[in-house]
């Protein structure tokens, strides 16, 4: 047999090894065993696998215990039949199961919240992982925010950066910002990163101007900033600066 | 800390458990895996502040045996984190744990068929890797498998033409040998000096595990201390390849030893390593 007709057994003898192990079908494999070696070791495989797999899912989907009873079964229903994909990486499989589990049961607005923090979360992680020098760089300056933070009224060289880590979210409901009351325009938030973490804030009309005018003109001097808020907001300058304030203390913006 | 040349590096594989332990004299290595390190936000490097002769990557999903070389947002990834923390060597394991690159994971790496296509396969992965990394030095370690696929030779005379026709370093991990051997009923022993030769460089893994009375089979759980055959193995071990054993890393997943115990146990590495460089 010829070299490319044996490397295209190969390729499709693994194909079909990788994609029914996956998801345990086990009889699939059973004739490519060695001869004396037995199948059940196939299954002891396969089945730590999906426990290994599981395990991570409920830890990473802690957060639904409370609201989504039927957790469990789900967790092991998903694994069964929707494989690992390749290159997973520590979270990804999380948000594939988030976005799997509108396609069999119908979630409540709470559960399409929470299930909105697991994507935001990943989102802001992969953020991270297409912009690796972006986010060292923004948490470098941000170690300096204590100290610039001062200079902020008195320093006209200084220059405000928006953390290009970040994503926007809408929940539906007051669940996630512990208001019993669902909001009717919804609540907006911005989670982004800091250092480690993923990080949180609510967006109330003055915020959402600021980082969009940040993130349309920034990193700026403060008098470009005021002068494009003037345009659009009523901004008073020290609603301002204290939001600035704010916003430099948990990491959003940082200067230089 | 014996400085000689002959010496391999000895340490452990970084848990968050044995960080405080680090300093101890008798480590000068330590190896990073790197599904640990690759943490997308990490603003720090992994190793932090520790300063060591040898520091190693090891990876999980570089698959070597499967159809296709794996992809170049996973390789710059895993040369990033070797970068960062000033590592000479990276390793994976001698198995497949996906199909094709768009494909799936299995969540675990599975042996290779012993054939010819897997060895032409894993061959081919394995130079396109080294390409990837010049100078750091790749190293694929013999892994413990639960069963094997039909093929058309030996496990060791799989290895050891991988080894010698791509000139990579072997990672013995002396306790897969060994577990591999109990449950498979072959020499370990025989296996180790029929592969040694074709290396040009080692490293080894030492980690132990439980015999599982239901499957009749020795699991290698690292979450053991290393049991007695496996250290007169890893003796055997060193004495065989004496001269190019770079590394021994110890690895501990589960049931983490007191601070004594993680002491105890790589003073004993070093110990042997250092009475291996004697000549009979
Ligand atoms: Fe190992």
């Amino acid at each position: 047999m010829s070299d490319n007709i044996l490397m295209k057994d190969y390729a499709e003898q693994l194909s079909r090894i990788a994609t029914s192990l996956a998801v345990a079908k086990n009889d699939v494999v059973h004739g490519d065993v060695a001869a004396g070696q037995s199948c059940e070791l196939v299954e002891m495989f396969t089945s730590g696998n999906l426990d290994k797999r599981g395990d991570k899912l409920d830890d990473q989907l802690e957060m639904f215990a409370e609201d989504l009873e039927e957790l469990p079964s789900l967790i092991s229903r998903y694994i069964r039949e929707v494989p690992l994909a390749a290159y997973d990486t520590g979270t990804s499989d999380t948000d594939r199961f988030v976005r799997w589990l509108p396609t069999v049961i119908e979630l409540t607005p709470e559960q399409r919240d929470l299930v909105l923090v697991i994507k935001s979360r990943f989102a802001v992680e992969e953020t991270g992982r297409r912009n690796r020098l972006g986010h060292v760089r923004f948490q470098e300056l941000v170690s300096l925010n204590d100290r610039l933070v001062s200079e902020l009224e008195s320093n006209d060289g200084l220059r405000i950066h928006l953390n290009p880590m970040r994503t926007r979210a809408v929940f539906e409901t007051g669940l996630l910002i512990g208001e019993e009351e669902s909001p009717e325009a919804g609540v907006e938030v911005l989670f982004f990163a800091f250092q480690t973490e993923v990080r949180t804030v609510i967006l109330e009309p003055e915020g959402r101007a600021l980082v969009q005018t940040l993130s349309d003109i920034g990193p700026c001097h403060l008098a470009s900033l005021k002068k494009q808020l003037d345009l659009t907001t009523s901004f008073d300058d020290e609603s301002l600066m204290e939001m600035l304030t704010d916003c430099s203390e948990v990491g959003l913006i940082a200067f230089s | 800390m014996n400085d000689s040349a002959t010496t391999p590096a000895i340490g452990y594989a970084i848990r968050e458990q044995n960080r405080p332990i680090m300093d101890d004299p008798a480590i000068n290595a330590a190896e990073i895996t790197f599904e640990r390190a690759d943490d997308p936000l990490r603003v720090d490097r992994y190793l932090q502040d520790l300063d060591l002769d040898h520091v190693s990557v090891h990876a999980l999903k570089l698959s070597v045996a499967s159809p296709e070389p794996p992809n170049e947002t996973y390789l710059e990834a895993l040369r990033a984190i070797a970068i960062e923390n000033g590592a000479s060597s990276v390793s994976d394991h001698l198995g497949f744990t996906r199909n094709g690159d768009n494909g799936v994971e299995m969540g675990h790496f599975a042996p290779p068929p012993w054939t010819e296509a897997a060895l032409t396969a894993t061959c081919r992965n394995i130079d396109h890797i080294q390409k990837r990394f010049g100078d750091t030095r790749f190293y694929v370690e013999t892994i413990a498998y639960m069963f094997e696929f039909q093929g058309t030779m030996s496990e060791a005379d799989f290895v050891s033409k991988m080894l010698k026709c791509t000139g990579c370093g072997w990672l013995l991990d002396v306790t897969n040998v060994y577990a591999n051997a109990t449950n498979f009923k072959f020499d370990a022993y025989e296996f180790i000096e029929s592969v040694m030769p074709n290396a040009e460089s080692v490293q080894m893994h030492l980690a132990g595990g439980f015999f599982d009375e239901q499957s009749k089979m020795y699991i290698d759980s690292h979450s053991e201390p290393i049991p007695d055959a496996v250290w007169d193995l890893y003796r055997f071990s060193l004495e065989q390849g004496r001269g190019k054993v770079d590394a021994v890393f110890v690895e501990r997943d589960q049931d983490f030893p007191d601070e004594a115990g993680w002491r105890s146990e790589i003073r004993r590495v070093r110990e042997i390593a250092e009475q291996a460089e004697v000549p009979a």
